[in-house]
């Protein structure tokens, strides 16, 4: 019998079956005995996945049977990490949903103590995602901050800090979308990711910032470790710059969809006309081009304003409450 | 489409037919609804080091990067710091379909490297030979013309025989070159030794001429990296796409594969497309007057306008303009539009044209040349240079000129000789003379060529053929990468990427700009407040402008004391260096006497090194001869101790020897007496040999005389032998006749008997038998005295031999007593010698035992006759 109930474990990707082999095996090692599964959801649309499970995946397996806990969610079409999650999730069979990409690298007993901290009023949890190679580097702390008015991602375990927190469960404002563990009901429900991030990046900040938002919280566990091979799933398809343009954007859309209509928004909405001067005085026409590209986004934005569930904390108040803490020591 | 000029200069302050062709393009372009950029160099003190300022022109805009300083020498000049890098930035911003040079002087190769890094389509006119060489007018120094494209040695070549005319200051600007004709005798000789390769003649460090060369070929290989990437070269004239052609594509097919000519994978386009003007401001200008057609004209009014440079070869107008009559001149009158910063050459020019009666009429405005050309009949292109599609030339047609020009490049191509102008050789100035005088002497002819002038092309034909151009190269060019991947989630975003990409940075500005108030409408933000005030709001606060104009000013602050310090540790380099340079110079003096007293060293060090082996070998003697000597003393010793014990057996001979001594004293008393005797029986034996010796001499004298007469004798005996035998043969002859006689007279007798026996047969008698008496009694009587003859010389013969036998007995005997008495002497002389030395070494010895202290002495002196022996 399982010490806990099981576990969904959705992992939506594209024909990236080189990290598949390595890291399907050692999660359904960790599944199996709680009765979980996993959910590949094949992204590519093209079906590709399904027939390579069923010829290739069972060689890579130290159980055999194990592949039996493995389903396969195709796609018609290609629809990015957002919506592909949502499918999988849809199609989970248990409540609790592990949402990992395929480069993440489970670690032996990484589960329980993920789901010993999703208390009621946990929205998500995530654990400590060391990059791999880098065991002084943690990406999963991550907090909001802001540079002259505009919000934006630190993650102070990345920046050195990372030996301060590998010992005491906390707040964190989002948990990864690459390795998070959730209720599959309210995911659902909720329509998943807010889909004016698509195709990547900052999705999984708005879910968590939402959830604080909302009155719930997100946890780092430092105690459920994994490993994050960083093979680039995105980055090794897509031209960089562009990524990073999306990135940008999102982050801009990500402030503009909490923004309230006070003393910090107008702040903001200056800065924006300053950063726009500032970046064709120097030349940085990228800048110029990632504003451009948040700003195609308004009406979307607009609804996504519109459907934001009541919140009962303000911008920042949730900066404020989901900064990770650090590890208390003597 | 969004089109990109570069171009070294615009009017007004830049007036060559280059910049006005850039300005026509970008007119109509813009009229036609295409955004034009143009990029071009300026020269502002107000404005820091390759500053970007962007300034309208009327439908397009032009950007000015500001290049303060000139470039030190051709390498800089080429690539000009900063050039690159501040079109990467204009491109950058900008955005532009199309990129289209026009002209890279004073920019350099950097705008080609930019464009094709940038990745729009390159487009490269070739008004002049730049793309193929820095002597972008295929002239040296000293004016001549290349035939081809000059290569890199002859560039640097070039290169140092500019550095030359540089250090004459009264040439001033002298732009493209000075005629040789112009210069001082050993300047002009210099020049010449320099383009001529000749380096010894020319003067300069071989440092210098490597240097040169060096720089020249690393200039080469760049400037065909650069202009690698142009995808369509355009050329005015056919001539100039010619060498295009053979040079960017017939004759550079491997270069596609050069992997530096700006990734292009195929050759470039060449694309001859002559200039179109705009010929509507010229449409007003009143037509040439012809007083009489089918007559000599009166007058026609001679002009030349252009740029007063060399290669345009006004000097050389006015010089055949010298040649004409003072009459011919009042019917031609000659006129000079232009300018230059030639400024040497332009009073050159105004001082000849006012001796010459011609007016100078200097600069004018663009503005002004339909009333310039209204004041001129004909136009004169006296070009010196393989002049490619002049615009003037252009002008003056479309309005209603003729022109005279030099048969020379591309003139030909624009000037139809005796339909639209004439043509006279290059650099002709008779000829020149000669065709200007048929304008006012041939009838008709004014009149002819006006009728036959061309059809102007104009601004628009040219840009139809233009747009087409740029079109088709954008077609041709490769779809641009999906940022998405393929990613079909991404195509959309990615389609909107690419969009926001080309467009200006301005129009990315504008765009946001106008939507950030939008966004304050979705965010509820308060609808009254002006983008403007949130703007000032926003800088107030904060500016990354303006934090970094201050950081640049600290910066600048901090560079302008490092340049501070750079210069005086440049000027301190500049002391060092020519401390070194002198340091060198004694060095390199120090080195050739280093290298004469190597030599004389090398020399002293064989002479030594013979010396050393010699006295190794003197040494391998010496040590040869000490061990011989070593080897030597303890024989010495040995010698010594044997001499020591030899000593005490003399000491012991000596006692005997003195014993010895007074018996041989005795016995030498004793054979005294014996040698007395034995002298006195020496000497009587003596004096009876000598009396026995005159005895035989004697009797060898006798018998020497004896032998003479016997031989006498002999030589009678042999005579009389020899008469006797000349008798016997006589006798022999006779008898033998005799015989024959006797013979015949035998058988006469016996035919006689026979006969007589045969009558007496005949007559009845027996044969009678003859007397043998009667038969034989001649021939008996000769045989007798024969006989008797014979005798007597056996007898003779005899009597010599006997003679002879005695004579060889006295010899034998003379002999005989000779050795006998040699003998005795030879025994009598070795009695005495061995007496002689008897006594000698008797005496000797016995002089020596008698020295006192001759043992030791007797060694010494032995040990030193063996030591130098």
């Amino acid at each position: 019998m399982s010490a806990h109930p099981p576990i969904s474990a959705v992992v939506p990707g594209l024909d990236d079956f080189e990290l598949l082999e390595t890291h399907l095996p050692i999660l359904l090692d960790e599944l199996a005995p709680i009765g979980g599964e996993v959910v590949l959801v094949d992204d590519t649309g093209r079906a590709v996945i399904e027939p390579w499970v069923r010829s290739e995946l069972a060689a890579h397996l130290g159980d055999p049977a194990h592949l039996d806990l493995v389903r396969v969610v195709s796609r018609e079409t290609n629809g990015g990490f957002a919506s592909a999650l949502l499918d999988g999730v849809a199609a989970a069979r248990h409540e609790l949903v592990f949402a990992m990409n395929p480069d993440i690298r489970v670690t032996p007993g990484f589960l329980e103590p993920l789901v010993e901290h999703l208390a009621d009023d946990v929205h998500s949890v995530v654990p400590r995602i060391l990059l791999f190679g880098e065991d002084d580097r943690i990406e999963s702390v991550v907090e909001i901050d802001f540079d002259r008015d505009v919000a934006f991602v630190r993650q102070r375990a990345l920046a050195g800090e990372a030996e301060r927190f590998v010992e005491s469960s906390g707040p964190v404002t989002y948990a990864i979308g690459g390795a998070m563990l959730l209720r599959r009901t309210p995911f659902v429900a909720s329509g998943g990711f807010d889909r004016i991030f698509d195709p990547f990046y900052y999705e999984d900040v708005d879910l968590g910032f939402g959830a604080w938002a909302a009155g719930q919280r997100v946890v780092y566990v430092p105690s459920s470790v994994v490993e994050h091979h960083h093979r680039g799933t995105i980055r090794r398809r897509v031209d960089a710059e562009f990524v990073r343009a999306v990135i940008e954007r999102n982050r801009l859309l990500f402030q503009w969809k909490y923004l309230s209509a006070d003393e910090f928004g107008e702040r903001h909405l200056a800065a924006l006309y300053r950063s726009a001067v500032d970046a064709y005085q120097r030349d940085q026409r990228r800048e110029l081009l990632w504003l451009a590209l948040a700003l195609d986004r308004l009406e979307a934005l607009r609804a996504s304003r519109a459907a934001r569930p009541k919140a009962v904390r303000s911008f920042d108040q949730v900066v404020a409450e989901s900064r990770p803490r650090p590890d208390v020591r003597g | 489409m969004r089109v990109c000029f570069v171009v070294h200069g615009l009017p007004p302050v830049e007036r060559g037919g280059v910049e006005q062709c850039t300005v026509a393009l970008a007119d109509e372009l813009a009229r036609r609804g295409h955004a034009v950029e143009v990029f071009a160099p300026t020269r502002r003190a107000d404005l820091p080091d390759r500053a970007l300022r962007r300034e309208r022109r009327g439908a397009w805009h032009v950007t000015w990067v500001n290049l303060e300083s000139s470039p030190g020498d051709p390498e800089t000049a080429l690539e000009p710091r900063g050039v690159a890098e501040a079109f990467a930035r204009f491109l950058d911003a900008e955005r532009p379909d199309v990129v289209h040079v026009q002209h890279l002087l004073r920019l350099g190769l950097g705008p080609l490297a930019a464009a094709a890094e940038f990745g729009a389509p390159l487009v490269y006119t070739a008004h002049d030979w730049f793309a193929l060489t820095d002597s972008f007018a295929l002239l040296r120094p000293d004016l001549t013309r290349f035939e081809a494209a000059p290569t890199p040695e002859e560039e640097a070549r070039c290169d140092l025989a500019r550095s030359i005319l540089n250090a004459v200051e009264s040439l001033g600007d002298y732009h493209l070159g000075v005629p040789a004709a112009w210069l001082d005798e050993p300047v002009r000789a210099r020049v010449a030794a320099t383009l001529a390769g000749d380096e010894e003649g020319a003067g300069f460090h071989e440092n210098e001429w490597t240097e040169a060369r060096a720089r020249r070929e690393r200039m080469a290989s760049r400037r065909r990296a650069a202009f690698g990437a142009v995808d369509a070269f355009v050329s005015p004239s056919a001539y100039l796409a010619g060498w295009l052609e053979e040079a960017f594509v017939t004759g550079a097919q491997s270069d596609t594969q050069d992997p530096s000519n700006g990734g292009r994978t195929r050759p470039p386009r060449v694309v001859h497309q002559p200039n179109g003007i705009d010929t509507r401001r010229l449409d007003d200008v009143p037509a040439v007057p012809v007083h009489s057609a089918g007559a000599a004209t009166e007058r026609v009014r001679l002009g030349f306008v252009g740029s007063l440079t060399k290669h345009k070869g006004v000097h050389l107008l006015l010089d055949a303009y010298a040649q004409l009559s003072d009459a011919t001149r009042e019917r031609l009158p000659l006129v000079i539009h232009g300018d230059s910063t030639d400024r040497a050459y332009v009073a050159r020019i105004a001082d000849r044209a006012r001796e010459l009666g011609v007016e100078y009429a200097g600069a004018f405005d663009g503005d002004r040349l339909p009333e310039v050309l209204a004041g001129i009949d004909c136009l004169v292109v006296p070009s010196i240079w393989y002049e490619n599609f002049p615009t003037v030339l252009r002008e003056a047609f479309a309005a209603g000129r003729i022109a005279v020009a030099s048969d020379l490049g591309a003139l030909p191509e624009s000037v139809r000789d005796g339909v639209d102008g004439l043509l006279y050789a290059p650099d002709d100035a008779d000829d020149l003379a000669r065709v200007l005088r048929r304008l006012v002497e041939e009838e008709g002819l004014l009149a002819r060529l006006l009728e036959g002038r061309p059809r102007v092309r104009t601004i628009e034909t040219q840009v139809d053929e233009l747009e087409a151009l740029y079109g088709e190269l954008l077609v041709g060019r490769e779809a641009p990468v999906d940022p998405g991947g393929g990613l079909a989630h991404l195509a959309e975003l990615g389609r909107r990427y690419r969009e926001l990409e080309a467009l200006p940075t301005r129009d990315l500005l504008a765009s946001c700009t106008s939507r950030i108030a939008d966004l304050a409408g979705v965010l509820g933000l308060d609808a009254a407040r002006s983008p403007i005030e949130r703007l000032a709001f926003g800088l107030g606060e904060s500016s990354r402008s303006l934090e970094e104009l201050r950081d640049r000013r600290d910066e600048s602050g901090y560079l302008g004391q490092l340049l501070d310090e750079r210069e005086r540790r440049a000027r301190w380099l500049d002391e060092r260096l020519s401390g070194i340079e002198r340091e060198r110079d004694w060095l390199r003096d120090d080195r050739e006497n280093l290298a004469q007293a190597v030599e004389f060293h090398e020399t002293s060090t064989q002479a030594l090194e013979k010396e050393r082996d010699w006295l190794r070998q003197m040494q391998s003697d010496f040590e040869r001869e000490r061990n011989w000597l070593l080897s030597k003393q303890s024989d010495f010793q040995r010698e010594r101790e044997y001499l020591l014990s030899k000593q005490s057996d003399f000491q012991t001979e000596r006692d005997w020897l003195k014993r010895k001594t007074a018996e041989l004293d005795e016995e030498r008393a004793r054979l005294d007496a014996t040698l007395h005797e034995t002298r006195t029986a020496a000497e009587q034996e003596r004096a009876w040999r000598d009396s026995m010796l005159s005895e035989i001499e004697r009797e060898r004298d006798w018998l020497r005389s004896e032998i003479r007469s016997r031989e006498e004798e002999r030589t009678w005996l042999a005579n009389l032998v020899s008469d006797k035998e000349e008798t016997l043969t006589y006798v022999w002859g006779l008898v033998e006749g005799k015989d024959s006689d006797l013979a015949r007279l035998r058988s006469e007798i016996e035919s006689c008997e026979r006969v007589a026996a045969e009558v007496l047969v005949a007559f009845g008698h027996a044969p009678v038998e003859l007397e043998p008496d009667v038969e034989v009694e001649g021939g008996g009587k000769l045989e007798r005295m024969l006989g008797g003859l014979f005798d007597h010389g056996h007898a003779l013969l005899a009597q010599l031999e006997a003679l002879r036998d005695s004579q060889a007995r006295a010899h034998a005997e003379l002999h005989w007593r000779r050795g006998e008495m040699d003998g005795a002497r030879l025994a009598l002389a070795r009695r005495t010698v061995s007496w002689l030395a008897y006594f000698a070494g008797f005496a000797k010895r016995v002089a020596a035992w008698e020295l006192p202290g001759s043992g030791d002495g007797a060694v010494e002196d032995s040990a030193n006759r063996e030591v130098n022996p």
